[in-house]
């Protein structure tokens, strides 16, 4: 299959225009109804849509030389801004007695009295009604078919905290709210590079939640951020609550338990992945940023290997790649060698695995999948239950099924340390979303391995196999850079080259610039020269 | 057009394999047939839904032609 | 849709390919403890020919056997003829998947039968080819470092174990080079040395690149090729001629006297599941190959012809002989001379000389209005 070509950006056409998407609004069938001319009229309008809940608020004022009406929604708008920025300006206005006659002093009137402060003009109904949602103050004035939407969102969001999910040791422990715009600030202010854009969607009908993707202009391939914005502008549903939900909107469609899509909730992975050239999607009310494309060696990268020396960086990669495999295969390999192969094993060990399962009365495959079905229902029960009862969990699963079921004969020691293990591995992928995949492939795995053994598992991962390698992620094949082999991709891989030495970006990505830095080198003070005469 | 392709395989392919079987066991071309086929239950099975299977795919291609 | 893989993915699928299924089941007995001689001679007119029909292959670029047949004969005999090589195509998979169901079943699963065996792996090799031929290439290209690795991992074992004896493979050339001819023509010219050739002649219509796909085509046969004579010899100095000429798999046999440090022993389950690789890319470019024949005849893709397939061919593999002692004798007594020389010799070399003649006639017809 081709990779992409570069195209230039005055070819391309730009899915993106500065829509008014409040045309969202209009019921489907309707004209857009244009603002009225007079207050009561406006007046009525407005009513009609928002109805009688007890957060609108209309307020008669005088404005200029007229009268006028102000509307915003009480819990979309801060409170003190509304008396600074909406009824002072317009107090001096009617002081000044401004003329206001024509709809083109509407803009002079807005220059005088609510300079630099953002605003929008609205004509229409629907107009207006989306300033009012997004949390603006919306001017009406008699005898004008104009209004004007003065800013003064201020809801609460959450403070930057910590992140719950990918913490590290070494590095910024920011990580992204709820709040759409606080996310764009935390990227910006660590990304000061004019090239970096962002483009405003928004998606479902109910809720119109913002969408903004991110690019760093130049960078990224232009086929990708196409076709970004032909996945978004597809989409065709009725609410967006969070990035998880748009991740399976846009994602390739494939029937495959492996994530195309990376999410985290660190700016740094964000700012690192767009400099690479990924494109980032924000969602609005989720602190779950999206990076696309992505390929699997993505899902073993942790912002902190890049914090750290190269060599514990190398090293900690290894082991995630490892315990990768021990998380899908340990409990099937245990079931194959107990049941077909006990050659394959040294035959001490052999006796005493098969001397700890003496008195337990299934065979292998039923204790193991006994075992790993009560692990995942703790897992759940200690991901959902409230805090307060957080401590019977921890000793109901370690004392009762671990301890206990031992000793009652249910299973067997080894089958617990097995258990765990393979438990623990499971969460050394930094990525949530991965780590379940491997948890529910474990179980195909242990199923051909009691059927069939060792020719089982391999089945299996040759099964698995060819469909990774067949996966691709908005066009980039999944296994890149592993399979088809790109030898100057492998600086970030398996191990980490050292900062110095790892120059180029992806170049499965096909970046408009591929070269990140040309003339680094290392660190090291320059050999002493000797001074031959 | 997938189930003519595979009876013809399979009829041809058994020709073969009875023809080879002929000259090693030297009995005649049915005989040497019919033992080769005891006991494989599996196989004849899987076989029969390789047959279906090509039905279907038939039936899917031409319903693909007709629209 | 053209399906390429690239040149670096058919050289480690080229290798993977020729080591399948001959690196395990003994080769070149006819020559007895001159085996590992006779396969490093048969390489020669392995060379010539992949020579040729790469050769063939850039006269009339970009198509493959089945459509050069048509420009040689025309289509109605290319029709026939490609079924006819279609058939011999899912035959070669059918016996290499007996080999390994053989395999599992007398080193690993006892007790199941070989139809499970059979039929699952029919049914994995089905789902990669429905995936289609770049996946096999990248699936090559992910697993063939595991087994070269473990072809050299075995060596060093042996040799730490202490098994090796070089005075095995003495005498050599006690009877003269008459035994290394008669294992050459036909046997290791129809198995494994002549096959590669004759999946040449469609897999390098599937490159990349074209132009350089003969030279890596040649290193990869020459360096299959040496894994081959070193596998030989290596079964032949662990277990001396006797046995080797003897046993089914002598390398699993070989394997089997591993043992040192009190940890390694009984490795042979694991030899086989390395040999799974091989032997899964050998089936599906096979099958591949014979599902273009298909898509040649019946002008449509392959891919509905997949599962149907790979049933018949499962269901081939287990009625073709009642026993593992009958198979090989088919395969090495009856098979070579009958099926592999026509259809990896004698008809292409024909293709060939019709094609290089009307090449030169059209030539002179042009030539000639001066």
């Amino acid at each position: 299959m081709n990779f992409f070509k570069k195209w230039s950006s005055s070819e391309q056409t730009k899915f993106h225009q500065s829509q008014t998407t409040s045309e969202e609004l209009v019921p489907e069938g309707e004209k857009k109804t244009g603002l009225k001319n007079h207050l009561e009229q406006n007046r009525s309008l407005l009513q009609q849509v928002f109805g009688d809940t007890s957060d609108f608020h209309i307020e008669k004022v005088y404005t200029g030389n007229r009268e006028g009406l102000v509307c915003y929604l009480e819990s979309m708008v801060k409170h003190s801004l509304i008396s600074e920025q909406i009824m002072k300006p317009l107090s001096q206005s009617s002081f000044k007695q401004k003329p206001i006659n024509k709809v083109k002093d509407l803009d002079d009137f807005r220059k005088s009295f609510f300079g630099g402060i953002n605003f929008h003009f609205a004509n229409y109904k629907h107009e207006a009604v989306w300033h009012i949602l997004s949390g603006c103050a919306v001017i009406f004035i008699e005898g004008i078919t104009k209004a004007l939407a003065i800013e003064i969102n201020g809801t609460e969001s959450r403070a930057i905290t910590e992140p719950t999910t990918q913490t590290i040791v070494r590095g910024p422990k920011d990580a992204f709210v709820e709040d759409i715009n606080t996310n764009i600030s935390l990227v910006r202010r660590r990304l000061k590079n004019p090239r970096l854009r962002f483009e405003t969607y928004h998606i479902g009908k109910d809720t119109l939640t913002s969408v903004n993707i991110g690019f760093i202009e130049g960078t990224v391939n232009e086929e990708i951020i196409a076709e970004v914005r032909k996945r978004i502008s597809r989409i065709d549903i009725n609410a967006i609550f969070d990035s998880g939900n748009l991740e399976e909107l846009i994602t390739d469609k494939t029937f495959t338990p492996f994530p195309t899509i990376y999410s985290t909730e660190r700016p740094d992975t964000v700012t690192s992945n767009l400099i690479e050239g990924k494109v980032a999607i924000f969602v609005g009310g989720s602190p779950f940023i999206l990076l696309v494309p992505t390929v699997f060696t993505d899902f073993f990268e942790v912002s902190e290997d890049y914090y750290v020396h190269f060599f514990l960086a190398s090293f900690l990669r290894i082991i995630r790649y490892m315990a990768f495999l021990i998380a899908l295969l340990l409990p099937s390999f245990y079931v194959a060698i107990m049941t077909f192969h006990h050659e394959l094993i040294p035959t001490r060990l052999f006796f005493s695995l098969a001397a700890q399962r003496e008195g337990v009365p299934f065979p292998t495959v039923v204790e193991v999948l006994l075992m790993e079905i009560t692990f995942e229902f703790l897992r759940e029960a200690g991901a959902r239950m409230p805090r307060a009862v957080g401590q019977t969990i921890s000793i109901v699963g370690a004392l009762v099924i671990g301890q206990a079921a031992v000793e009652a004969g249910i299973v067997s020691n080894a089958m617990i340390i097995i258990v765990a293990i393979t438990g623990i591995c499971n969460y050394v992928s930094p990525v949530y979303n991965f780590g379940s995949s491997s948890r529910l492939l474990r179980f195909l795995f242990i199923f051909f391995s009691a059927l069939l053994g060792f020719y089982g598992i391999i089945l299996i991962v040759m099964l698995l196999v060819a469909h990774l390698v067949s996966l691709r992620s908005f066009g980039i094949p999944y296994l890149a850079p592993v399979a088809p082999f790109i030898i100057e991709d492998q600086d970030d891989v398996f191990v980490r080259f050292p900062i110095w030495g790892a120059r180029k970006r992806p170049s499965y990505l096909n970046t408009g610039s591929p070269i990140k830095s040309y003339d680094a080198k290392s660190p090291s003070p320059p050999p002493k020269r000797r001074t031959d005469s | 057009m997938v189930t003519l392709a595979y009876f013809i395989i399979l009829i041809l392919t058994l020709a073969v394999i009875g023809l080879v079987d002929m000259t090693v066991s030297k009995s005649n071309f049915l005989d040497s047939l019919q033992t080769l086929f005891e006991g494989r239950t599996i196989v004849i099975a899987a076989s029969i839904v390789g047959l279906i299977v090509s039905v279907i795919n038939d039936i899917r291609l031409s319903k693909n032609k007709m629209n | 849709m053209k399906e390429n893989i690239s040149l670096w993915q058919f050289f480690v699928l080229t290798i993977t390919f020729e080591l399948g299924s001959a690196v395990v089941v003994g080769i070149g007995n006819d020559a007895k403890q001159d085996a590992w001689i006779a396969i490093l001679l048969a390489a020669l007119p392995g060379f010539l020919l992949i020579w040729m029909y790469s050769y063939l292959l850039s006269l009339l670029p970009g198509k493959n056997l089945f459509e050069i047949m048509e420009v040689a004969f025309g289509r109605k005999f290319a029709m026939g003829l490609t079924i006819a090589y279609s058939v011999y195509f899912f035959y070669l998979a059918c016996y290499v998947l007996r080999d390994f169901v053989e395999m599992i079943g007398s080193a690993v699963l006892f007790n199941t039968p070989s139809g499970v065996v059979a039929v699952t792996l029919m049914l994995v090799i089905a789902y990669i080819l429905y995936l289609g031929f770049e996946v096999v290439g990248r699936v090559a290209e992910i697993f063939s470092p595991y087994m070269f690795f473990f072809i050299f991992l075995l060596s060093i074992f042996v040799w730490i174990s202490g098994n090796f004896e070089i005075k095995n493979l003495q005498p050599v050339l006690s009877e003269g080079f008459q035994p290394i001819m008669n294992a050459i023509f036909p046997q290791l010219l129809g198995f494994p040395i002549g096959e590669i050739p004759i999946i040449f002649t469609v897999l390098m219509a599937h490159t990349s690149n074209f132009k350089y796909s003969r030279k890596v085509g040649m290193y990869a046969f020459g360096t299959g090729t040496v894994i081959l004579v070193w596998a030989a010899i290596l079964q032949i100095a662990v277990l001396g001629v006797d046995i080797k000429l003897r046993s089914d798999f002598p390398l699993l046999s070989v394997a089997r006297m591993v043992s040192f440090a009190n940890f390694f022993e009984r490795i042979d389950a694991t030899i086989v599941f390395i040999m799974m690789f091989g032997i899964i890319l050998k089936i599906s470019v096979f099958s591949f190959i014979g599902l273009k024949g298909l898509e040649y005849v019946f002008r449509m893709p392959y891919r509905p012809f997949v599962f149907p397939m790979s049933m018949l061919i499962a269901l081939f593999s287990l009625i073709n002989s009642e026993s593992f002692a009958e198979h090989i004798e088919k395969g090495f007594k009856i098979l070579p001379p009958y099926f592999h020389m026509p259809f990896q010799i004698y008809i292409p070399l024909l293709i060939f000389f019709i094609v290089i003649w009307k090449k030169k006639r059209h030539r002179f017809r042009k030539g000639g209005n001066r």
